[in-house]
């Protein structure tokens, strides 16, 4: 951070204030008699950033209002890097009412945007210069007091050695962590007991299915009789229908197939012989005379040639009938034979049925629950005992011909529909209990679904907040050993700069500081080749080793809040020195740090050597402009 | 050195102060922590994702304007 312009009215001494062309880089000298406003300029620097001054708290800031006047004003210019530049106003009235506002300086003066909230403007000041009053009072606000050091473990030094929030991320880590234990702690518990309810409901996944499935097996070994019965009643209706036409049938096949054989040979002969006449007579003569002798040859040829055609045509039409008319029979008996075997395999069938044993087909678990639950008798557990159907085969093969007895017939199928009843009536019980086992099993399974998503909930609630542990300690170790690495560069680099400008301050009488972690400072005397404890030097000496402190760690702070550059405002840094070693600090001073490169000094006078900016006060006037 | 424990995610040089501080010193503390036996890199990693959104202020300088 570094400063562009400074402006106060009514602040202090001044009714006007203006010191403005302030340079970026090196040593910017305010000097003056007592009383001549050299310490308000820093006070105007201070008021601006933090609404105080080092000996005004913000109870008594009134105090600042130029003697008469209303309100004093301040208005700080100031470039704050890569965060860009800014200018920071603030008043404070007789009444103690301050207000301010920030403004971001983008080139467009009409347009730019500014924070007036004062709580708003804090915080932003904190992000934008990334010090606060007490770490500024420690380090780039030297006041005209005794140059002490930060206490070790205050904050100041923590922010100046870049740790300044790990402490407060760390007890935040902390707290974090022990909210995640007691919530695991509260959680622990329901999640025990919902696994104990799981194991106590012992759902065996597979269950459920078997069920389900030995009930459709039930369901359709009961529908499976139910057909055979209706099919069994109608086939065997339909089978008494069909014995008398299956039996004409048949004999019609016999007549008529015999008569056909008759006349086939009547007609061929016949036609063969009234051809044989009409064609060649004279073939027949010898025959017939041989026969019937030479005086009868022409009455048998006038019978021969009056009847043969007659009755070879009425002996081929009844041929041809009688052979239409068997092999109608033969349709007949063919279509009734498929309808009695259709039957038979009915027969077969439903006697299959009745005597195979249903648990063949269910689940080994569902058969034994079945035998929990049904009594001795059942009908498909004991099936039906094959010798009770042991004539059912002779009538099976009879069936097929119309051969067997109708009355045994009508006897096994009353049998087997008896059987296929009382186990369709038992299959129906069965599958009534098992809906109602397969309801069970379905609720058991909805109460262990619930309880096994409440238990993934809460394992994952348990998992997480043992990961945000995890987390939260690792993130802890780390801050720690970051925190001593921190502390531990930020002494190696007070020492090293120290020791880059302590020869400077004091023209090399003492080349080396060293700094233990209790802060505790030790001189090396290259006079007297040895370390020193700070009370053995002279208190001018101590006041040089402690402003080369001062410097080191304002630069470790401006580094460890991102200012590559940065102001500093020394009061009276030279008290208790002698003018050599004035002289030779004013010199070195803005040279010292890369970081601290603006570098205000106030004192009464200064010895005469090259500066960048000089601010010259005087008791009577009270406006300075600069 | 695996890609892992390079952290090439994390680029000290893109940030500032006391965070930018931190993140250099988390790329030479992984080397010594991927050491230790139960070193847990995905914890490591988050863990200096956490610090680092803590360190960092959530809300930058220009939405605290635009705010306004």
């Amino acid at each position: 951070m570094l400063i562009e312009s400074l402006l106060a009215e009514n602040f202090r001494k001044y009714e006007t204030l203006e010191i403005n062309d302030i340079p970026e880089n090196g040593a910017i000298t305010v000097s003056g008699a007592n009383e001549s406003g050299k310490t308000s300029i820093g006070e105007a620097i201070c008021f601006a950033l933090f609404g105080r001054t080092f000996f005004l708290d913000e109870k008594n800031i009134t105090k600042l209002v130029y003697w008469g006047k209303e309100k004093a004003e301040v208005t700080l210019q100031f470039d704050a890097g890569e965060h860009g530049k800014f200018e920071l106003y603030r008043s404070v009235d007789k009444g103690g009412v301050i207000e301010a506002k920030l403004s971001k300086n983008s080139g467009d003066t009409e347009n730019s945007k500014f924070i007036a909230d004062l709580s708003d403007i804090k915080r932003a000041l904190n992000k934008v210069i990334g010090f606060d009053y007490d770490a500024f009072a420690n380090s780039f606000y030297l006041v005209q007091r005794e140059l002490t050091s930060p206490e070790p473990q205050s904050e100041t030094i923590k922010k100046m050695a870049g740790i300044g929030d790990y402490a407060s991320i760390s007890d935040e880590l902390l707290i974090n962590t022990h909210e995640n234990e007691a919530k695991i702690q509260a959680t622990e518990p329901e999640a025990l007991k919902a696994e104990s309810s799981l194991n106590e409901i012992n759902l065996d996944e597979s269950w459920l299915p078997d069920l389900v499935d030995a009930d459709q097996t039930l369901e359709t070994e009961g529908m499976s009789r139910q057909s055979l019965m209706s099919q069994l009643a109608q086939k065997e209706e339909q089978h008494s229908h069909n014995v008398k036409p299956y039996h004409s049938a048949r004999k019609s096949r016999g007549f008529f197939g015999f008569l056909s054989f008759l006349l086939f040979p009547v007609f061929v002969v016949s036609l063969l012989l009234w051809v044989i006449l009409k064609y060649s007579p004279e073939v027949l003569d010898e025959p017939i005379i041989g026969i019937f002798g030479l005086d009868e040859l022409s009455s048998i040829q006038g019978i021969m040639s009056q009847w043969l055609l007659p009755v070879a045509i009425l002996s081929g039409i009844g041929f041809l009938i009688s052979l239409l008319i068997k092999k109608k029979s033969v349709a007949t008996m063919y279509d009734l034979n498929e309808d009695a075997k259709d039957f038979s395999d009915s027969l077969t069938q439903s006697q299959k049925t009745v005597t195979s044993n249903i648990e063949s087909i269910l689940p080994e678990r569902v058969v034994s629950l079945m035998r929990n639950s049904e009594d001795d008798s059942s009908s498909l557990i004991d099936i039906p005992s094959v010798d009770q159907f042991s004539n059912l085969e002779k009538l099976t093969e009879n069936t097929v011909d119309y051969e067997a007895n109708l009355e045994e017939l009508g006897a096994a199928v009353s049998r087997l529909n008896d059987s296929c009843d009382k186990q369709k009536e038992e299959l129906k019980q069965l599958a009534d209990n098992l809906s109602v086992d397969i309801e069970k099993e379905k609720s058991r399974s909805k109460d262990a679904g619930i309880l096994r998503s409440t238990l993934k909930s809460l394992n994952g609630v348990i998992k997480d907040c043992q990961t945000t542990i995890n987390t939260n300690q690792t993130a802890t170790a780390m801050l720690q050993r970051a925190g001593e690495d921190s502390i531990n560069l930020f002494n190696k680099n007070i020492t090293t700069s120290s020791a880059d400008s302590l020869p400077k301050f004091t023209e090399g009488r003492y080349s080396e500081v060293r700094i233990a972690e209790d802060f505790s400072v030790q001189v090396y005397s290259d006079r007297k080749k040895d370390y020193m404890d700070f009370d053995e030097i002279s208190s001018g000496t101590q006041r040089q080793v402690m402003l080369a402190l001062r410097l080191a760690m304002s630069e470790e702070l401006a580094r460890n809040t991102g200012n590559e550059q940065q102001f500093i405002f020394l009061d009276e840094p030279f008290a208790f020195f002698d003018p050599a070693r004035t002289r030779a600090t004013l010199k070195s001073l803005p040279d010292v740090s890369d970081v601290i490169s603006q570098v205000w000094i106030v004192a009464q006078e200064f010895p005469d050597v090259e500066i960048d900016k000089s601010i010259v006060c005087t008791t009577e006037n009270t406006t300075l402009a600069v | 050195m695996s890609a892992e424990l390079e952290l090439r995610w994390l680029k000290p040089e893109k940030l500032h102060g006391a965070t930018k501080r931190f993140a250099e010193f988390c790329k030479g503390d992984i080397l010594e922590q991927s050491m230790l036996e139960d070193f847990d890199n995905e914890t490591y990693q988050n863990s200096i994702k956490l610090v680092l959104e803590k360190l960092d202020d959530s809300v930058s300088i220009k939405e605290m304007f635009d705010a306004d």
